[in-house]
């Protein structure tokens, strides 16, 4: 069973139009504020501002499929190749300072979440076999 | 989201986690579904 995180009681002054924003967000979700706006700082700390260093943008998902479709398939995973060699370890070593299996896969699923790709993760019989599965329409 | 993109994300998982493991990472695409499995050991 995980460990419960420790938690620290802090207060905030914010924008009355934002948090009325952020209360809508949270009741149509169904989360409490707390929850969102844990979520919110969670996200930032353990993903977005590495990625903004480290050159992440944000553009449609629409824009790069268009783009990957002017390829096939092996020039495509040429590209990824590359990418997945230079990207990771960046990311990593901005949040970390190292670059370990564990790490990565954290930032990863960090940035799954953050792009809105739905994963179902399985850890097998030992706690080093595991098995990641993402569908879409 | 179409076969190239599919890739893109197993790659992100394959090339990194075979550079730092030596162990080969299994990947199933298609244009609409990706498994992986890995063994970190």
């Amino acid at each position: 069973m995980e460990k419960k995180k420790e938690t620290e009681l802090s207060t905030f002054r914010i924008n009355k139009e934002i948090l009325d924003k952020l209360k809508m967000e949270s009741n149509k979700n169904k989360v409490s504020l707390n929850v969102l706006a844990n979520h919110i700082f969670e996200s930032h700390v353990e993903f977005r501002s590495a990625a903004q260093i480290a050159g992440f943008v944000y553009v449609p998902k629409k824009w790069v499929t268009e783009i990957l479709s002017r390829y096939n398939v092996k020039e495509s995973r040429e590209i990824a190749r590359k990418l997945s060699l230079e990207y990771p370890e960046a990311i990593c070593k901005i949040l970390r300072t190292t670059f370990t299996v564990e790490e990565h896969l954290n930032a990863l699923e960090y940035w799954m979440a953050d792009s809105h790709i739905d994963y179902k993760k399985e850890v097998k019989d030992s706690k080093s076999n595991m098995h990641y599965i993402m569908k879409w329409e | 989201m179409g076969i190239n993109w599919s890739w893109q994300i197993a790659e992100l998982f394959k090339t990194p986690v075979e550079s730092l493991t030596k162990n080969e990472v299994k990947v199933d695409v298609t244009d609409s579904t990706i498994n992986i499995e890995l063994e970190l050991d």
